[in-house]
């Protein structure tokens, strides 16, 4: 559709009170580089920096930059389009979504555009309150799907933990394999932004460009019925060959903490995590070949590896 | 006012006023679009004589019916066809026959195409594939009505579309394409159904934004209005808008017509604002009220709906074991923006389907209000749907409303039996028996267009709590004919803050009555069966079109 190199985009997740606003003015006042434009989903005003503002029309901000920052409203799709009609096209999109958004279905919004890039997801998470967010019986669980849809997770407000290098040492064990970095005030280097990165598999979704990138599909497991071990452990033993890496947290009948569940093909381990805030429940993700992908036969494995083989799936 | 205006005598087959003082009538004075007085010819002339007016000499009047909870885009979507499995009658009072297969779709689509201009995309709405069968409309049953033309059909749940070739080549839709919410067959070829947000998105920008825009197009105001006087309603709600200063001026033109024929009360999204703002915000709004405009409600989301898995729910969760839904504010953003509007003296309206939703309300409410007591606050759960006998009891304890969505029991009831709730909270869904004994003042409403804006059709769905397979959910908490009445009148104009003006026929009160062919209060008629003949609004009459 357009001869024009794709637009790169970055989502902001996180709780309100996260910093993800911060973050964003720290990124358009250390990012001379690039164009970068702002699409705003949180509840309350667009709140950038004086200073980075040029003019303001209506509801929208002209940045000093020439780029646009708008909010969102009622209809992320009508920002985009709308965005996409502007005289003057960002190099980049800063997305900061709504507090209560799950990154992932933003992400597929952007990948159903062929003027934007595979979009790169950051999660903001306030260091001093994650584990009691994590154990909130209500929003736990968004916590929880926040941190896992993240690409590179800005541990953010370290100033305000006492103990950092616990917190750290939890974060990168609960989470094997995300990448992290620290912050204070949101203060990050942009080139966070631009460095290659592996978009998200969660959920299967990406642009349709990158060739190499649609060998693959990711599948996800969730379910509140705890995990039988043996039959857990004949599970993993029966892995089809299609899969190339699962991993999550599992529930076992009968235990109280949490086991961190890791799966490659020929080799596979299970450990369980002392003393961890983590949510009631397993969550499991996969990747594997497109192709040869059957998710039905591994959600019936799956299925079957509970401890009371009924309903309680979904992928 | 100049005292000597016009007093005109109203004479009815019967009146009923829901004023248990004075149940009964069959005169009604009128002056300055104000009831005079209420009673026999004897009684209402003693104001002085006064021409009577006869035309509804045949009829039934009752209070002008209040719907506490719809949308304007119910006049929105009437710019387009309907294809949905139910008979709906539209604004005109043009019947549209239900369609009861693919078939009767795509002649209905052909006959609408006929009608366009070359290229311009084709839009209908309202296909429920629920009660279709097993197959699903694909692109190739599109592509008979024309193959090029972009052909775009939203679900009834406005959560699913379907599409045809023309319109997938254009949005870049093939076997290639990757998006979640694209359906494919055992060939990897997509359908053309469009599930989710993304796989939407791609239709909508090529068929262009026209379903965004269509509560504010011209002529939607119209529209609703004229659907709610088909419906013998005189007040309508638009619960949810941001009212930016195009739809606020439209709303002031519209309503400063005397010949418009509802009074109208938006409700304010606030989420583009912080709290403090959209308080001030409010505020100004109010200042534009008039007796036919009324801003001073805002309404704040929780979660999402039921038939569509996002709504939160407690423990034992979805009957099919779906995970559970999502949250639209989190509850310390509930608490938030719930205190700023309470402390501001505003009544807040919370949308809350699941039970875990209107729990975490109610703990909101519970909380501002022990740190801000007020009286008479009338905050009011909208939906409300999973409420539990111990939740209403608090609600009653709060001094909290419900507003409840009985179609829901018709419409989706079976699915909430089967698929979403199970059995037992099934029955339990909608509990406007429980809530009436707990002591809750509570009305009862359709979220039009979600479900067709019809009262009477509600009330009935709130006695008769039957299904659309004809299964009765949960009989013991049926409510009476009369508390039925009561919760399309005073009963929502209670929530609305409006029960001193609207809502029963009295002296004082504004002149605004149903007009009915048939009784309401007579059992051996069923009140989705009750006739109506148009509104009287402030005075002057309406008469809905004839519906053919």
């Amino acid at each position: 559709m357009t001869a024009m190199p794709p637009i790169g985009v970055t989502l902001i997740g996180g709780f309100l009170g996260a910093g993800k606003t911060t973050l964003v003015n720290h990124i358009l006042r250390h990012d001379p580089r690039r164009r970068i434009g702002v699409l705003v989903n949180d509840f309350g005003a667009i709140n950038i920096d004086a200073d980075l503002i040029a003019s303001r029309d209506g509801d929208a901000i002209r940045l000093t930059n020439g780029c646009l920052c708008c909010g969102i409203g009622d209809s992320l799709s009508r920002a985009l389009i709308d965005m996409l009609a502007q005289p003057i096209r960002p190099d980049h999109l800063l997305i900061e979504a709504s507090g209560v958004a799950e990154p992932w279905r933003i992400a597929e919004l952007i990948c159903a555009a062929p003027e934007f890039a595979p979009p790169m997801t950051l999660v903001v998470v306030d260091g001093s309150r994650i584990q009691t967010q994590l154990a909130d019986r209500y929003i736990g669980d968004l916590a929880l799907s926040q941190i896992e849809s993240a690409d590179l997770l800005i541990l953010n407000k370290m100033d305000l933990v006492p103990a950092q290098g616990d917190l750290i040492a939890w974060m990168r064990e609960t989470w094997l394999g995300k990448r992290f970095a620290i912050s204070e005030h949101g203060a990050i280097d942009p080139e966070l932004l631009s460095a290659d990165h592996n978009p998200s598999r969660f959920r299967a979704v990406r642009a349709p460009a990158p060739a190499a990138a649609d060998r693959f599909v990711g599948l996800r497991f969730v379910t509140d019925v705890p995990f039988d071990a043996g039959r857990l452990h004949a599970a993993m033993a029966a892995m089809p060959p299609w899969i190339l890496r699962l991993k999550g947290i599992v529930t076992l009948a009968g235990e109280v903490a949490p086991q961190s569940l890791q799966f490659t093909p020929g080799r596979w381990s299970m450990t369980t995590l002392h003393d961890r805030a983590a949510p009631a429940g397993s969550r499991i993700v996969a990747i594997g070949h497109r192709d040869r992908a059957d998710a039905s036969a591994l959600d019936r494995l799956l299925t079957d590896a509970l401890q009371t083989a009924d309903l309680q799936t979904s992928r | 006012m100049n005292p000597k205006t016009e007093t005109i005598i109203l004479r009815a087959r019967r009146i009923v006023t829901m004023d248990p003082a004075n149940p009964v009538a069959t005169h009604a004075a009128i002056r300055d679009g104000r009831i005079l007085s209420v009673g026999d010819l004897d009684r209402v002339r003693r104001y002085g004589d006064a021409p009577v007016d006869e035309r509804f000499a045949d009829k039934v009047l009752m209070p002008g019916l209040v719907e506490g909870h719809c949308h304007v885009m119910e006049g929105g979507v009437w710019a387009y066809p309907y294809v949905g499995y139910y008979d709906r009658v539209d604004p005109a009072g043009k019947t549209w026959p239900g369609l009861r297969d693919i078939g009767g779709v795509i002649e209905r689509l052909r006959a609408a195409e006929r009608g366009l201009p070359p290229g311009k995309p084709l839009l209908a709405w309202g296909f429920d594939p629920i009660f279709l069968g097993a197959r699903r409309m694909n692109a190739a049953d599109l592509d008979a009505v024309s193959p090029d033309r972009p052909i775009l059909v939203m679900h009834a749940s406005f959560h699913v579309l379907n599409v045809n070739s023309g319109l997938m080549a254009r949005a870049g839709i093939g076997p290639d394409t990757q998006v979640h919410g694209v359906l494919r067959d055992a060939a990897g070829q997509p359908t053309g159904e469009l599930q989710e947000m993304a796989a939407k998105f791609m239709a909508l920008r090529v068929a262009g934004t026209e379903f965004w825009r269509a509560a504010t197009m011209p002529g939607a105001l119209d529209r609703f209005a004229a659907s709610a006087v088909r419906a013998g309603v005189t007040t309508v709600t638009d619960l949810y808008n941001e009212l930016p200063d195009e739809t606020v001026d439209a709303y002031r033109t519209a309503t400063a017509d005397p010949a418009f024929p509802v009074r109208l009360v938006p409700a304010y999204n606030p989420s583009g604002l912080a709290p403090e703002q959209a308080v001030q915000r409010l505020a100004e709004l109010r200042t534009h009220n008039t007796e036919r405009l009324r801003f001073g409600l805002v309404k704040l989301m929780t979660d999402g709906s039921i038939q569509g898995f996002t709504a939160r729910l407690k423990w034992p969760h979805y009957f099919n074991g779906r995970p559970n839904g999502l949250w639209n504010l989190t509850p310390d953003m509930l608490y938030s923006y719930l205190s700023a509007f309470h402390r501001a003296g505003f009544q807040v309206h919370t949308h809350a389907n699941g039970d875990e939703a209107s729990e975490v309300t109610l703990e909101a409410l519970e909380r501002v209000l022990a740190e801000a007591p007020r009286f008479g606050h009338r905050h009011t759960i909208q939906h409300c749907q999973m409420a539990d006998a111990a939740q209403f009891r608090k609600m009653a304890e709060l001094g909290v409303c419900a507003n409840l969505f009985s179609n829901h029991i018709y419409y989706w009831g079976d699915a909430h039996y089967t698929e979403t709730m199970g059995p037992d909270r099934a029955e339990a869904m909608d509990a406007v028996g429980t809530a009436l004994a707990a002591g809750v003042a509570a009305a009862i409403h359709s979220d039009a267009p979600i479900t067709p804006l019809a009262p009477l059709f509600t009330a009935w769905c709130a006695m008769e709590r039957r299904t659309a397979s004809g299964r009765v959910l949960g009989a013991n908490n049926r409510i009476s004919r009369q508390q039925a009445l009561a919760a399309i009148t005073l009963g929502a104009a209670y929530t609305l803050k409006l029960d001193h003006d609207i809502g029963s026929i009295q002296t004082g009160k504004q002149a605004d009555f149903a007009v009915l062919e048939d009784d309401p209060t007579d059992d051996s008629l069923p009140l989705k069966e009750v006739r109506v003949a148009g509104t009287i609004i402030g005075g002057r009459y309406h008469s809905a079109p004839a519906t053919g």
